[in-house]
């Protein structure tokens, strides 16, 4: 049931997601003649967010750096002040010991990253436009 | 708010366990009914199951305070896949953070449960709710959930620990002791949140209006409900 903001050669079910197997611009199936952009509007936007909030990250790690602050988590902060308190030990169920924190949350968002992906591709992806209808 | 294991004795981290499982039953069944309804709401749980996982593990700074805080996601969770739901999929997210990640405890999961997933969404939720009946546009909606929820999640954190640690300390003293702890790192990060669940979810509604049934018009699912007859 191809809705207004939709072509009619699209395929897709009651609820408007696209069938599987149906084509979407970012699809395996690239005509021949089109031209890929390296940065279309949708990697331009995400860069620029993910640059901007770099950015912040490495200016507030400045500031913080030259005014001496630790920049702990406020998970810690509340869980040391709680074992204080309750005179108990506080502890991760595993803990991940230097740099191999980081490579956990590498691979997790990774791999995070590509799921969200995949799923949004199928719910927001463009439909194919400019599909040849097969001639009678 | 995510409370490491330890902290809280058998007695309390039981008690929220039990609290918690009364939310996740009928998030099970609304995840059972709404997967009949929508054919989009599948994909729908799986991105915002792994984005709640992402959002609630990126500690960003605050040069104000000197620490580091993350947002919750939980409240655009409850907007797009529903409150009870979002109960189910935050305790999913929060037990791979404590297993993988070293973030939270295991014996913790029923009480961050409740501060995140189940106040942070339900308030978002309410919020929402409450400002669109007053027909107040998406983006403004959206906002004021994700700071309600932001807020409300680390208030609640704060209340468990207070409300097993107080000894003779009054109740609401100790509360907003350990609140302080996170308050002034976490307003600047609601706000953030806030900007967040706006604008995710006006991109949403711009690009598929037609996949978020029940999240813009109440007709919607009576609509689908008969498409789906008639297929």
């Amino acid at each position: 049931m191809p809705s207004a903001s939709n072509p009619p050669n699209s395929e897709m079910t009651p609820t408007g997601v696209h069938r599987p197997g149906s084509q979407t611009n970012s699809g395996s199936e690239i005509n021949p003649g089109s031209e890929i952009k390296w940065f279309d509007s949708f990697t331009k936007a995400m860069l620029a967010v993910m640059f901007v909030l770099l950015l912040f990250i490495f200016g507030a790690g400045k500031y913080m750096d030259s005014h001496k602050m630790s920049g702990g988590g406020t998970d810690d902060v509340v869980n040391n002040l709680a074992s204080a308190v309750s005179h108990t030990e506080h502890h991760p169920f595993v803990d991940l010991p230097g740099d191999a924190q980081v490579g956990a949350f590498s691979v997790a968002n990774f791999f995070a990253g590509l799921i969200v992906g995949h799923h949004w591709e199928k719910l927001f992806g463009k439909p194919k436009r400019d599909q040849e209808e097969p001639e009678v | 708010m995510h409370i490491e294991d330890g902290i809280l004795s058998p007695q309390a981290w039981g008690a929220w366990y039990g609290v918690t499982t009364l939310f996740i039953i009928p998030g099970i069944r609304e995840i059972k009914n709404r997967v009949k309804e929508n054919l989009a709401y599948k994909p729908f749980l799986a991105m915002t199951g792994v984005a709640v996982f992402v959002i609630s593990a990126m500690h960003l700074p605050v040069p104000v305070t000197g620490s580091c805080s993350h947002p919750c996601g939980t409240p655009l969770a409850a907007i797009i896949v529903g409150p009870f739901a979002t109960a189910v999929i935050s305790a999913i997210v929060l037990f791979f953070q404590a297993i993988f990640l070293g973030h939270g405890g295991i014996t913790t999961i029923g009480a961050n449960d409740f501060s995140m997933g189940i106040v942070g969404g339900i308030s978002g939720y309410l919020s929402w709710k409450i400002l669109r009946g007053l027909r107040s546009p998406i983006w403004l909606a959206a906002g004021v959930a994700g700071f309600v929820g932001d807020l409300m999640t680390y208030l609640t954190s704060s209340f468990e620990l207070a409300l097993s640690l107080h000894g003779h300390v009054p109740l609401l003293k100790q509360w907003m002791i350990f609140f302080m702890g996170y308050g002034p790192t976490q307003f600047p990060l609601a706000i953030a949140e806030a900007v967040f669940t706006a604008a995710v979810l006006q991109v949403m509604v711009n690009r598929r209006p037609d996949l978020l049934p029940g999240v813009l018009r109440k007709e919607s699912r009576k609509e689908e409900k008969s498409d789906a007859v008639r297929v």
